[in-house]
């Protein structure tokens, strides 16, 4: 079938976007591009089936026409046989003269059903012109009125048969047309529904093979974003999938630019956190420089001033008094220093938590007896090991626990607890203190750098606390509610299994 | 001896964490006729204040319970003319400021030469005594 032939260059067409992208230099590289591409084909295919539809009718319109002209044929000859049987039972001259009239009209009409029937139908086969001709010599045969009256009869008779032969005859062409129609017609059906069906087939492959190739380069850039949220990449890569599309490279690059932009207001930032610590530390240092500094000055001026009427023992007291403020001042340095100096740990040793804790608590026996505090230590019955640094681990402890006495009045609880957290794989220490807690603004800077409540102590014990801690991948984290006492948690990761 | 009203002798109140700030100015204001009382602690020093009121108060900043910047706005409150000196180891831009807005008299920067606070002292009795011949 025509039709046929006509969908076979477009079954070409739709499967051809899936590798031309990669072939064909001309296709399109923008998302813009693909859509417009791919409208084109999904119109052209809807064009397609509509064409092959209405040619179908068409079609079948021409057909219509050929059974109506088999029709009329069939009633010229009808109405020839009419007049013929008019002549047969009147014998009325007039008769005969109209069915051979009517001879010409069955020509006619024959001719016109010829001219509509194509080559791959019958129409009127060649024999029933000479049947026709065979007819129409009777006829004129007849005409003759000096003709003996059996050849009459005989004539008649002659007419009668071949005038239903032609009748016949046309009804069986009539019947074999009607069904070559009908054949044809259920052919244009049959085509019209395969027409649509490869439509819609195709249309399914576009999507198929559209939809991946448009979004390709935004589900890459999505990707890429994922990514960069899990800190695998710093930027978005022009990878294969990306270059593929116009878009897919602009929007690439405005988001490799943000994030440039936003690592460098990042660095910016840092920078400014540090010259606000490094603020806090000069507030810091300052002051714990400039008292002890303050009183030398004070002490030494009054020396000077009243040397000769001090008595001894006064004297004494302020030369001591001017030590104890160089010792002070000497060790705010030194702390600081350690503070800031590289902590390279010691030798990393495997190390039992509870132990640890129970000698920080046998160190500050002395602080605890004087504060009249009662200690409670509730370790874990098996060792709990770790691995770090046995001095600075044992600071940070007597730091805590240091700083839990201080917080409590005589009569506080000291609690502190070993555990194991095998879920997380931590181990846990906790410092609890009965004292008067803090409010959450002072929470927030426990660990900063010279931050103290104490009119005593330089500030730095828990900053140096969790920088240890920090160094030895902890955690370091305090709750407290005012008057609810404080909670210090230490966490450090589990040694690892042998 | 530095005298005040009434040929009273002046009163000055110090208050300061640092004990040897307190014991050293106790040695050198009462040497020179001052009545001097020392303080660690804001509360008891305003207890004092309100006892019998100062003439000048020294104090400083950072204390534990009630700090420099509230004695200050007490004794502003309570004794107008009284004048306020802050001694200080540090102080930012904002809490100058601040105390400034309180009507300090002078800020004076740890550590400094005795000389300078004395100095300081004499010119907060002098504003103080114009105070009080005008009013």
């Amino acid at each position: 079938m025509t039709c046929k032939d006509e969908d076979m260059p477009d079954d070409h067409d739709m499967t051809a976007p899936a590798d031309q992208h990669t072939v064909l230099p001309f296709f399109p590289k923008s998302i813009r591009g693909k859509l417009i591409i791919s409208l084109l084909a999904v119109s052209l295919l809807g064009t397609l089936a509509t064409s092959a539809v209405i040619y179908a009718m068409w079609r079948m319109e021409d057909r219509i026409l050929i059974i109506e002209s088999f029709c009329e044929l069939n009633q010229k000859v009808l109405e020839t046989r009419r007049y013929e049987k008019n002549y047969l039972l009147f014998g009325n001259e007039r008769d005969l003269m109209l069915a051979f009239d009517y001879l010409d009209e069955v020509r006619s009409a024959i001719a016109g059903v010829r001219g509509l029937s194509p080559r791959s139908m019958a129409g009127v086969e060649p024999p029933y012109d000479q049947r026709l001709a065979a007819y129409e010599n009777t006829l004129r045969q007849l005409r003759n009125h000096d003709l003996p009256a059996k050849r009459t009869a005989g004539l008649r008779e002659e007419l009668r048969e071949r005038g239903s032969a032609l009748t016949e005859q046309l009804l069986t062409m009539d019947a074999k047309a009607k069904q070559t129609v009908e054949r044809e017609v259920w052919g244009f059906q049959k085509m019209a529904v395969y027409i649509l069906f490869l439509a819609a087939l195709a249309g399914s492959v576009l999507i198929f093979f559209l939809v991946p190739w448009i979004t390709g380069p935004l589900e890459a850039i999505r990707r890429a974003a994922a990514r960069i949220m899990h800190g695998e990449t710093a930027s978005i890569p022009l990878d294969a999938a990306i270059r593929d599309s116009v878009e897919g490279v602009e929007l690439a690059n405005s988001l490799n630019r943000m994030l440039a932009a936003l690592e460098a207001k990042q660095t910016q930032l840092i920078q400014s956190a540090k010259l606000a610590a490094l603020g806090r530390l000069t507030a810091g240092i300052a002051h714990e420089i400039n008292n002890p500094l303050n009183n030398i000055y004070l002490t030494t001026e009054v020396l000077l001033e009243d040397l000769p009427h001090l008595q001894c023992s006064e004297r004494l007291e302020m030369v001591h008094d001017i030590l104890v403020q160089a010792d002070r001042a000497r060790e705010v340095v030194g702390n600081l220093l350690e503070f800031s100096r590289a902590r390279k740990p010691g030798a990393l040793l495997k190390i039992d938590l509870a132990k640890l804790v129970e000698n920080s608590l046998a160190l500050v026996k002395n602080q605890l007896h004087l504060g009249k505090i009662t200690s409670h230590f509730h370790p874990v019955p098996a060792p709990v090991w770790i691995v770090g640094d046995p001095n600075q681990l044992q600071q940070v402890f007597v730091n805590l626990i240091l700083n839990g006495i201080q917080a409590m009045q005589p009569g506080g609880v000291l609690s502190t607890a070993v555990s194991l957290d095998q879920e997380q794989h931590l181990a846990v220490a906790e410092v609890r203190d009965t004292g008067q807690g803090m409010p959450a603004d002072i929470q927030r800077q426990i660990f900063d750098p010279f931050f103290t409540t104490k009119t005593e102590g330089t500030g730095l014990g828990l900053a140096v606390s969790y920088a240890i801690i920090n160094d030895h991948h902890g955690e370091i984290k305090v709750e407290s509610h005012p008057g609810q006492g404080t909670l210090f948690l230490v966490m450090l990761p589990l040694a690892p299994k042998e | 001896m530095q005298s005040c009203d009434q040929n009273q002798p002046c009163r000055l109140l110090v208050v300061d964490d640092e004990s040897i700030v307190g014991k050293r100015l106790r040695q050198v204001f009462s040497k020179m006729g001052f009545e001097i009382e020392t303080f660690v602690d804001g509360a008891p020093a305003m207890a004092a204040m309100i006892e019998k009121p100062f003439d000048v108060v020294v104090t400083d900043l950072k204390m534990a319970d009630m700090d420099g910047m509230e004695v200050l706005r007490q004794v502003r409150l309570l004794y107008p003319t009284t004048r306020v000196i802050i001694i200080t180891g540090y102080a930012d831009e904002a809490t100058a400021e601040k105390a400034r807005q309180l009507g300090v008299f002078e800020f004076l920067a740890k550590p400094f030469r005795l000389d300078t606070l004395k100095d300081m002292v004499f010119r907060a009795l002098e504003a103080k005594r114009q105070d009080d011949l005008q009013g």
